[in-house]
């Protein structure tokens, strides 16, 4: 228990370890900031799944069978006006899915929560530079849900409820032309307090990592989820207030007359898709960075090898975070831009597969020559190498502007983006719950069922995401609730798919619960000597404040 | 009757020719299939389907001195030994036009012989204009730049699955080979500079090999050709697309004389008329066969934004208020052709479908007349069923 070890500190507390709402509601510590924001994920994310499952029971077949029934349940609507609030419905939902898993789910879990857990870890401090500013941090994830959850029950389209714009949020479909009611309204309010959130957090993690290092701990010889997460907060840094300039000029534009988006008054609305995407772009490697540090812990930890080529790993994601700011119009190829600054931005894409290319070798490298255990976090390791490798070769054609003509917004897209996200963010984010779950709970898990809950979620995933490569190709545009008869077959495959994967997350929450109610301690290190970095130093779980005298790293 | 005689025995003649044919970029495996059962009645007398044009290039003289003759022959036969004149006339019409750009690019043409060497029949199973149930691969190609996409496409995925075979075989390698059991003792190993610059620059010299290729698609497309006609495409907000035809003669108030909107067809009628719901329009955006056509596209001001995409035609081109889109195609098959609004513009997005008669030219032009006459629609409909061009095929091979 955190206590014993506190209270045999021999930095003796003046106070007693706080306990109940005052130690999290008030928290400053960043270990339950982490455990909080690690809490919000979960949630989130089986909520955002919720909404994927009830997608997909849609798609399960043409026609439109669940939201119809759906909205009149939900929003009381009547029988005649159902059919169409049941579209609307089914557009909240894919916009409500995209912004909860990645706003909600992805970011809070690897950067507010492995994040927060394990950056001072590793680099031996005793705490976030600013804790009070993390408190702060997490609550305003808070009300942000609370907000984008209510404008799914508020007025969007006339007559109709929730924001249908998808995460993109383009105008017109998101100003008064498209949604004149208050849902869009909402959801740019909760995007401003994320934003701010996650603003508020990049700022306390580079006056962490720069200021409160221990001795001898260089750059140089950070971890790599540390680099991962430095790299990771200076593109949310600047990435961040770029989307928050774009929504308030359009919650202006909806609000208070100005016309930045609105072309019958002098406005453009491709202005809106270049501010979107220069935040929007950063934002997708926002989410998978911290991944790649995950992994790369993971796989120097089981293959009982310090990583291959360290600097390169670094500087690869260094590489992609600058590489990241400079691509973003490859969203918007088909939007009539020129031949040559279509060019540029093909060719600028596909820059990027060279430092993730550098990435998945080394990682294969690390492994190369290692001594390599399978032990639940590894197997999620390897599963994220494979399933990302997928979703960026996907990356590498559709970064052809020529081909993209035929796979711009269709099933392809969601293929890949799902391959390197929602199979690749995600792999990562069980890889690392898996294996600092011990060091953060002091349990131990049943290593069995985690590897079943492995093994579903890898065969499932692959169910729903590989044919819709074929959807795609075969011309399937996304975003669509109902669909000709030609793409029946595939479609079916992807739903049965999603219910498995459904089914992994029943098995997740088994072991996480069980490992609760069973209290099987860990040991300090449960995972041997490839286990090197300052968390396995301490004990399992770590005490209230660590490091009340400072590591010294040769 | 003699005359076709005659035709046929210079077709038949030609036959060493017309095979090399489909080792130009524009001429990929797809269309030589689809060319096989090509009905010769896409000649027509007086139909400048670009013999002329075909002259430039002396490789393809021959063909173009059978087009030129084969103009004046009767145009219900079937051409049996030239099978892929008339396509590949077409798509050789289409390099002229490329030539125009002064795009001369040998490594495309090597690409497509590659490619049409690994491209396995399965992925090319989709009919043209529509997608096929259990389809895995991009709609078949009717117009020269979809048939580049395709032949790239193949080309990129043997490439990236070559890639993802090379990475899942290097993993199960490690594995296999240094799990725990089979390798107690962990080596040391941290650094192989060679390895390391060979990781780098092989990427970089793969890329560049997708660049090259890649470039010269994207200019082939965004290099508007001059166009034998314009059609003006507009999405609307209430999800329906207007298509508007300037060159037919404008009005005094500068608008055109053939302007009209085209709605989904409603389920209980596209169950009737025996097309897919949800692809079928229920009036279609006429073309003739083998014209450069010239699209401008927008939204209406005041509306939202939209996508007109065509996949066998390799078009998406975003309709957005307050701006003009260009985009071309030239259509190389009579046939009818669907496609989906592909950006999403609120409730009724998946309920805007794209429809395209590729017809002859004679049939354009009656068309077009009638368009002109402002028919009713009970009028409009019983002459569209005469000029409705063949339910596009199943390719199978």
């Amino acid at each position: 228990m955190a206590h014993a070890y506190a209270i045999k500190d021999d930095h003796a507390e003046p106070h007693a370890d706080p306990t109940g709402i005052k130690r999290y509601l008030l928290s400053t510590n960043h270990k339950d900031i982490g455990t909080m924001y690690l809490w919000f994920a979960i949630f989130a994310g089986i909520l955002g799944g919720a909404l994927s499952i009830l997608m997909r029971m849609e798609l399960q077949e043409p026609g439109i069978q669940i939201f119809k029934g759906l909205a009149q349940m939900v929003y009381g609507v009547p029988e005649n006006a159902a059919l169409d609030n049941g579209k609307q419905m089914y557009n909240a939902f894919v916009t409500a899915h995209g912004l909860i898993m990645i706003f909600f789910m992805v970011m809070p879990a690897m950067i507010g929560g492995f994040g927060n857990w394990f950056v001072p870890l590793m680099i031996g401090a005793p705490d976030m530079a600013f804790p009070r500013m993390n408190n702060i941090s997490f609550w305003l994830l808070i009300p942000s849900f609370a907000l984008l959850l209510i404008s799914m029950f508020v007025e969007g389209p006339p007559g109709m409820h929730g924001v249908g714009g998808g995460w993109t949020i383009y105008p017109p479909l998101s100003s008064n032309a498209g949604q004149p009611g208050p849902a869009m309204d909402f959801a740019i309010l909760s995007l401003h307090l994320a934003g701010a959130s996650s603003i508020l957090g990049a700022i306390n993690f580079i006056t962490t990592i720069f200021n409160m290092r221990a001795p001898g701990m260089t750059l140089h010889k950070m971890p790599l989820f540390v680099w991962s997460v430095l790299v990771t907060v200076f593109l949310l840094l600047l990435a961040l207030p770029v989307l928050a300039g774009a929504i308030t000029m359009l919650l202006t534009d909806r609000n208070f007359g100005t016309s930045f988006f609105v072309p019958s008054k002098g406005g453009d609305p491709l202005l809106f898709q270049h501010l979107f995407w220069f935040f929007g772009h950063p934002e997708v490697y926002i989410l998978i960075l911290p991944g790649f540090g995950i992994i790369s812990q993971i796989i120097s930890t089981f293959s009982k090898k310090p990583i291959f080529g360290y600097l390169g790993m670094a500087y690869a994601m260094v590489a992609i975070g600058v590489v990241g700011f400079l691509v973003w119009a490859h969203h918007m190829f088909t939007v009539g831009l020129d031949a040559d600054t279509q060019a540029y931005f093909t060719a600028a894409t596909m820059i990027i597969a060279v430092p993730t290319g550098i990435k998945i070798f080394s990682w294969i490298a690390t492994m190369w020559g290692g001594s390599i255990e399978f032990r639940p976090p590894m197997l999620w390791a390897i599963g994220f190498i494979f399933l990302f490798t997928v979703g960026g070769v996907t990356g590498v054609v559709l970064a052809n502007a020529g081909v993209d003509r035929d796979l711009h917004a269709t099933y392809y897209v969601v293929a890949h983006f799902h391959y390197v996200l929602s199979l690749g963010a995600v792999f990562a984010i069980f890889a690392g719950w898996y294996y600092w779950f011990p060091k953060m709970t002091g349990y131990l898990y049943n290593e069995f069922w985690a590897k079943v809950h492995f093994w579903i979620t890898f065969i499932s995933v692959n169910f729903i995401f590989f044919p819709q490569h074929f959807l795609g190709l075969q011309g399937m545009p996304r975003r669509y609730i109902d669909y000709p008869a030609e793409f029946a077959g595939w479609n079916f495959i992807s739903s049965i798919g999603s219910y498995f994967s459904g089914l992994g997350v029943l098995v997740f929450l088994y072991v996480t619960i069980s490992a609760y109610i069973k209290k099987v301690p860990a040991p300090a290190n449960p995972w041997g000597v490839g286990a090197t970095t300052l968390e396995w130093t301490l004990p399992s779980p770590p005490p209230f404040h660590q490091f009340n005298d400072l590591p010294i790293i040769k | 009757m003699e005359m076709q005689t005659v035709m046929k025995a210079k077709c038949l003649n030609l036959r060493d020719v017309t095979i090399r044919i489909p080792r130009f970029p524009m001429c990929g495996r797809n269309s030589a299939i689809e060319s096989q059962k090509q009905p010769c009645n896409l000649m027509k007398a007086g139909q400048p389907i670009g013999a002329e044009l075909l002259a430039n290039a002396a490789e393809f003289r021959p063909i173009a001195k059978c087009l030129a003759q084969r103009r004046f022959a009767a145009h219900q036969g079937r051409c049996g030994g030239g099978r892929n004149v008339v396509h590949h006339a077409l798509a050789n019409d289409a390099l002229k036009v490329e030539d125009d750009h002064k795009m001369k690019f040998n490594a495309a043409r090597i690409l497509a012989v590659v490619s049409a060497f690994f491209a396995f029949p399965a992925l090319g199973l989709a009919a043209g204009g529509q997608p096929v149930n259990w389809g895995v691969g991009l709609q078949d190609s009717v117009t020269p730049v979809q048939d580049f996409i395709v032949n790239f496409h193949y080309y990129l995925v043997w490439i990236i699955t070559a890639i993802t075979l090379f990475v899942l075989g290097l993993l199960i390698y490690v594995m296999w080979r240094f799990n725990a059991k089979a390798n107690p003792v962990p080596s040391k190993t941290t650094h192989n500079s060679l390895i390391e610059v060979l990781w780098t620059i092989v990427p970089v010299l793969i890329l560049a090999g997708i660049a090259i290729p890649s470039f010269k698609l994207l200019y082939m497309e965004r290099n508007i050709p001059k166009g034998d006609m314009t059609i003006k495409v507009i999405g609307n907000p209430s999800w329906n697309w207007t298509y508007e035809y300037p060159d037919l003669g404008v009005n005094d108030d500068k608008s055109a004389k053939v302007s009209f909107t085209a709605y989904l067809l409603p389920e209980d009628k596209a169950k009737a008329a025996g097309v897919s719901y949800l692809l079928a329009a229920d009036v279609p955006m006429v073309v003739p066969v083998g014209k450069v056509v010239k699209l401008i596209v927008t939204a209406d001001p005041e509306g939202i934004i939209h996508a007109w995409t065509m996949p066998s035609f390799g078009i998406n081109i975003a309709a957005i208020p307050g701006r003009l889109n260009e985009d071309w195609f030239q259509v190389t098959r009579e046939g009818i052709y669907n496609g989906q609004c592909s950006e999403l513009c609120g409730v009724q997005h998946a309920y805007m479908p794209i429809e395209v008669w590729a017809v002859s030219e004679d049939k354009y032009k009656a068309w077009s007349e009638l368009e002109l006459k402002q028919p009713k629609p009970d009028e409009l409909n019983a002459f569209l069923k005469t000029i409705r061009p063949a339910a596009a095929k199943v390719a199978t091979n």
